[in-house]
């Protein structure tokens, strides 16, 4: 770390704050895809750009990962807005890609709550036109949507 | 990673085009209706929602767009979206039945036909 400062800095002392930020870049598995977030909306861009990554690597076609991404990013906005309350929790994100079907899985540690007003069931409903097969499993540890479909062509 | 939607306002035909940038989603949804909703003056006919630079819209951005339909439809104006052909938001906007409300034009040209009744 000293020798990157020592670089940076050309032995002089700078005025300014200097952060060294470190990042890994890891070539993502393309058949499986595994997040755990904190179930805030702010979790919500940092996962799109995972699961963008994701599926570019495991060439998903740009309609799939478009539906791929809604239908995900829906499940984990209804975990930030109804199982947690006012508490702390996480969401957890799985993904499996074969070459015929995807399979995705959104899981909290909370309780959801029913749903309020007359639009709270439209996420949902957008989750199965998209995803086909859709269940959604709560048990006293959390709630478990489980989601999948066929994919289309893959494009080359 | 905070990703707000900036919403470009331009006027033709003394009409108020918005085009909110980047995605939409429950992070920045509220931001978004505020800009929104004050860019379309009571005098104005109404409000053309171009979406051809929003790049993700879920649930949340379809219930904003119903949402202002409704309220520019209580105070007698209108409301078009531009969406072009290819934009991968269409299929949410035609799967939740958006365009049953509110006219999905393929180009601004198109929309602000709409306001010429």
């Amino acid at each position: 770390m000293d020798r990157v400062l020592g670089e940076v800095t050309r032995g002089r002392p700078g005025g300014d704050d200097i952060a060294l930020l470190a990042l890994r870049a890891e070539i993502p598995d393309p058949t499986r895809f595994h997040v755990r977030l904190p179930a805030v909306p702010s979790s919500l861009p940092m996962l799109r750009h995972t699961l963008r990554r994701w599926m570019e690597a495991a060439q998903t076609n740009d309609e799939d990962a478009y539906e791929i991404l809604v239908a995900c990013c829906e499940a984990c906005s209804n975990v930030i807005e109804h199982a947690y309350g006012a508490a702390d929790g996480d969401v957890e994100v799985r993904g499996h890609m074969t070459e015929h079907e995807v399979e995705m899985t959104v899981r909290d540690w909370g309780r959801w709550r029913p749903p309020r007003g007359m639009n709270r069931g439209r996420g949902l409903r957008l989750i199965e036109e998209l995803m086909r097969h859709v269940t959604v499993t709560p048990r006293p540890d959390g709630t478990t949507v489980h989601m999948q479909r066929t994919r289309r062509q893959v494009t080359t | 990673m905070t990703v707000t939607a900036m919403v470009k306002v331009i006027e033709r035909n003394g009409v108020p085009v918005a085009a909110p940038e980047g995605e939409i989603d429950l992070a920045n949804v509220a931001d978004c209706r505020a800009q929104l909703i004050s860019v379309v003056p009571n005098t104005a006919p109404g409000l053309i929602l171009d979406l051809s630079q929003t790049t993700y819209l879920d649930s949340r951005g379809v219930h904003l767009i119903l949402e202002l339909a409704e309220r520019l439809r209580t105070s007698q104006q209108q409301m078009a979206l531009v969406l072009p052909e290819r934009s991968v938001i269409r299929r949410v906007l035609l799967l939740t039945q958006v365009d049953k409300t509110v006219p999905l034009c393929r180009t601004l040209d198109e929309a602000l036909q709409q306001f010429r009744s």
